[in-house]
């Protein structure tokens, strides 16, 4: 009885298939010659530039509707007194205060690509190696829609990426501006710190978010504490987040100790009450045998809340904290808050509050 | 096979194109294919070839890798599953996940692989690797004799061994690379291309063999004794199932990372429609498999739009539940 | 057709050179206290085991030279337990015994084969029931059709009747020996109970140890010095009419 219910719809089974096959190959034909014709070419000017990753990209000009698929681009253009040119912005910045509110489009490491499509783009800026070009320039080719790769993280590459940015946006005044005060900042800090006699440079020793997770060669706080002229205690470990013994910290004997604190356990921003660090602070000057570090004894141990100084010109802000706590003397006249302030009212145009650093002033 | 079996086998099949269709006609932009058909149907109408390419370049090879990939991963667990004697085997039990994620990882965090660049160094190096741990399982089960326990065993014991790399690598990982690192893992679709699909039409090809051991499968249900007195070698199938099933799926992983739950899932749902021999559950399974993650990958790029989510979270989230279900539903019990 | 046949599994030795002829249309049994090798003679007969030692043959023909599947439509095999679960249908799993002559799709031939197996068996009304829902009984049955459905000339049996109640155990015994005569097949069981084994083959091999320590027929291999050498039991032949071995109690 099997069979002849199965050899019946068999047959009646392959007249169906054989004419969903005619019909499905004609349709996607069409769709293939629809899909592959030239999208209209606009009467724009256009620019050509060379990108951090090295690349001739040319692009509409001026730049007026721009994908960010980096907090630290969304960060930067806003800073340039930019924000309505971002159509598209990373999850990761979506909720930030200081973030215009549009279209969330995945993030460097997942772009969703429909998204920005739909946001009409006339570039999309990402990080320079993620992502890979075969998920994004390609798959955004047959939108005619660029890809511009500025990292904008990295203090070193910072203030050049940003007169590009600066120069795509047509906004080189307020760039310029913008690149003066903060590289006036930065190489003030450098150049004191490069006076400093090796025998004066302070010990460090960084915890970041995780207890006795130190920070090693790689990582942006240890560039950062170089810059600052500290010496870090695991400069030299064979990982980028060495776990490190209670032992070892005791016998490396610190001058100073900082203590990074996620957004996720403490959110700086909007805290009033610094009782939470107070009890993180406590809890490491209490751990036992700690009492005979330098550090502890003389009162040097820190804690900083990563929040909103890890991209873009907060790099030089958070590089001028360190720099002070390092060196309270050298940097005497270095006011890190009024940067702070500076950065956060008239950079991202949000009122400056909060708790930054414990204990504090 | 009773006719309720067939009804529910003919809309499957029904199913599966417009599960395909409706995948097609929704995303973040309010373009389908039926409003384009209309559209260019109607006398003015003004070409609109960004939602034409957004259909061709985005979503129908998406689509189609959901597709190919859900009924190769079904495919391979069905075989498995028979090969092995095992209800509980899944296709990256001979290891090809956790050498698939190593091989990333290799890539991801220490830039180190076999060949290629940028994505494709990811992706050649998931395969090798994926492959590598398969031999290795298979090289172990061999000096037992090839008997379905010791081919689990190895496989658990590889899984072990290339997990552990993995979290290594993770730990000497720099910040990116880890956020890179821990997004391959989740297993995705969004990059899927026709230049992919390619290779999974080949995965595709690899699987159709399998099909020739549909008798040998279901006369290693007897028992590997039983087997060899009805003229088939069991360790032979096994082997030949094991090699091939493992080719499709690395295939398959290194582009989409690793993608949980079909493979498990998909057999023993078609057994609960077609019932255990090998001719008719092969096909199904793949049917299943097929229609699952094209369902999974629609759930997952609309539940929370604009924002994705991997396809690995919703068919975890979505299928242990349906599984579970249907687990406690059954009347007859299909394993013990 | 089995010439001196040594199997060793790791350092016990299974079988120690065993050979015997064994004729068409005749049933042979093989008796012995447990461990003495019959299972391991059965297995070694169809290709199962590979002796160390000793060649089968098949009409004149080494076997290891016949081909896995070439056997297999020649010498059936109904194993002592079923597998420990089976998700099949009894049609399913008789027709599983056709896999020496199908490749994919079951001819209308292979579908009568199988029919007519079950029909022999007498589990044609169990067509369409799960393999895992019938009793002991009825699962040794479906596994005797799943040979015969191979349509072998040579069958060979595993205790077919341990789980059996005495009905179904005199019924599969002469069903045996029906399609023994009437197709000529040549018979091979292994089994424990003597009377049985006795009252229905014609050849009986007594196995000890791994060695043939007697073979003729019942009559003449079932003695109580036999028994007694062999078992360490110490027994009493009735006949009536059937041969019929009656314990009397274990030798010290």
């Amino acid at each position: 009885m099997f069979k002849k219910c199965y050899r019946s719809a068999m047959t009646r089974l392959e007249g169906v298939l054989i004419i969903a096959l005619i019909a499905v190959s004609v349709v996607a034909g069409y769709a293939w010659y629809m899909a592959t014709m030239a999208p209209t070419v606009s009467a724009r000017q256009t620019i050509t530039i060379v990108d951090s990753a090295g690349r001739y990209v040319t692009v509409p000009w001026p730049v007026k509707r721009v994908v960010a698929l980096t907090t630290d681009a969304a960060m930067t253009i806003v800073a340039l007194g930019a924000k309505d040119v971002i159509v598209g912005i990373t999850k990761y910045a979506a909720s930030e205060p200081w973030a215009p509110n549009v279209t969330v489009v995945g993030s460097s490491f997942s772009p969703n690509i429909e998204a920005i499509v739909s946001v009409k783009p006339d570039i999309v800026i990402t990080y320079v190696r993620w992502p890979k070009p075969e998920d994004l320039e390609e798959k955004l080719e047959p939108f005619g829609i660029k890809v511009v790769r500025l990292d904008l993280y990295k203090i070193e590459t910072l203030f050049s990426e940003v007169k590009l940015l600066g120069l795509l946006l047509n906004r080189t005044e307020e760039t310029e501006a913008l690149i003066n005060y903060w590289k006036g900042v930065y190489e003030n800090i450098t150049s004191r710190v490069s006076e400093l006699a090796p025998e004066n440079k302070v010990k460090v020793y960084f915890e970041t978010y995780t207890d006795f997770k130190a920070v090693g060669p790689g990582s942006g706080w240890d560039q950062i504490l170089r810059l600052a002229g500290g010496i870090n205690i695991y400069a030299d470990a064979p990982v980028t987040y060495p776990v490190v013994t209670s032992e070892d910290v005791i016998n490396e004997n610190p001058e100073v100790i900082l203590k990074a604190v996620s957004t996720s356990k403490f959110d700086p921003y909007n805290a009033t009450d610094d009782t939470p660090l107070k009890q993180i602070w406590e809890s490491i000057v209490n751990r036992s045998g700690w009492n005979q570090i330098d550090a502890v004894k003389n009162g040097r141990v820190y804690i900083i809340c990563a929040g909103l100084l890890h991209d873009s010109f907060g790099l030089v802000v958070e590089l001028a904290y360190i720099a002070k706590l390092l060196y309270p003397s050298l940097f005497a006249d270095l006011d890190p808050k009024e940067l702070h302030r500076h950065f956060l009212e008239d950079n991202l145009g949000i009122p400056y509050a909060g708790i930054w650093i414990y204990p504090h002033e | 096979m009773s006719k309720r079996r067939v009804f529910v086998l003919m809309l499957l099949v029904l199913a599966l194109p417009l599960i395909v269709f409706i995948s097609m006609s929704v995303g973040v932009l309010p373009v389908s294919p039926l409003g384009l058909i209309l559209a260019s149907l109607s006398p003015n109408h003004e070409v609109n070839p960004v939602a034409w390419a957004v259909i061709w370049y985005l979503r129908l090879p998406r689509a189609l890798m959901a597709v190919m990939a859900g009924a190769v991963l079904a495919m391979a667990g069905v075989v498995l599953q028979g090969s092995l004697r095992n209800p509980l085997v899944s296709p990256f039990t001979l290891g090809v996940s956790s050498g698939a994620s190593f091989g990333a990882a290799l890539a991801i965090v220490l830039g180190v692989g076999i060949v290629g660049m940028g994505a494709y160094l990811i992706m050649a190096n998931a395969f090798v690797f994926a492959l590598l741990a398969t031999f290795i399982t298979l090289g172990i089960a061999r000096l037992r004799g090839m008997t379905a326990e010791s081919v689990i065993l190895a496989g658990i014991a590889v899984m072990y061994m290339f997990s552990a790399g993995v979290t290594l690598l993770q730990y000497v990982a720099r910040e990116w690379e880890l956020t890179e690192l821990v997004y391959w893992l989740m297993g995705d679709l969004s990059k899927a291309s026709w230049h992919r699909l390619r290779y999974t039409v080949l995965a595709v090809i690899v699987c159709i063999p399998l099909f020739k051991f549909a008798w040998d499968l279901n006369v290693l249900m007897m028992g590997d004794d039983a087997a060899k007195s009805l003229g088939t070698d069991p360790s032979m199938t096994r082997v030949a199932c094991a090699c091939l099933s493992a080719l499709a799926v690395s295939i398959v992983v290194c582009m989409t990372g690793p993608i949980g739950f079909i493979g498990l899932m998909a057999p023993h749902l078609a057994r609960l429609v077609v019932g255990s021999d090998h001719r008719f559950l092969m096909p199904t399974s793949a049917l299943i498999g097929a229609l699952l993650l094209s369902t999974a990958d629609l759930v997952a790029r609309t539940i929370m739009m604009p924002l994705e989510l991997p396809v690995g979270v919703v068919t975890a989230f979505f299928g242990v539940p349906l599984f579970v279900h249907l687990l406690l539903r059954t009347r007859r019990e299909i394993w013990r | 057709m089995v010439r001196d046949i040594t199997v060793s599994y790791g350092s016990i030795r299974a079988l120690d050179g065993v050979s015997v002829e064994l004729e068409s249309g005749k049933i042979t049994s093989i008796v012995g206290p447990n461990g003495a090798g019959k299972t391991t003679l059965l297995k070694c007969i169809n290709g199962i085991v590979r002796p160390s030692a000793g060649v089968v043959f098949l009409d004149g023909m080494d076997i290891r030279k016949i081909k896995q599947i070439k056997l297999a439509r020649r010498m059936g095999h109904v194993p002592q337990l079923p597998p420990l679960h089976l998700p099949l249908t009894v049609f399913e799993t008789v027709a599983l015994g056709r896999r020496p002559y199908v490749s994919w799709v079951l001819s209308k031939k292979d579908i009568r084969t199988v029919e007519e197996a079950m029909k022999a068996v007498g589990i044609e009304h169990l067509s369409d029931r799960y393999f895992d829902e019938l009793s002991g009984g009825e699962r040794q049955k479906v596994l005797i059709a799943m040979a015969l459905a191979q349509e072998p000339e040579v069958l060979l049996l595993d205790e077919p009747t341990s789980n059996l109640d005495i009905r179904h155990q005199l019924e599969i015994l002469n069903l045996i020996r029906r399609l023994a005569r009437e197709k000529n097949l040549t018979v091979v069981m292994a089994i424990h109970d003597l009377n049985l084994a006795s009252r229905f083959s014609d050849i009986m091999i007594m196995l000890k140890d791994g060695r043939i320590f007697a073979i003729g027929s019942p009559r003449e291999v079932l003695t109580p010095e036999n028994i007694r050498e062999v078992y360490g039991v110490e027994v009493t032949i009735l006949t009536n009419p059937h041969l019929l071995v009656v314990p009397i109690g274990v030798v010290p």
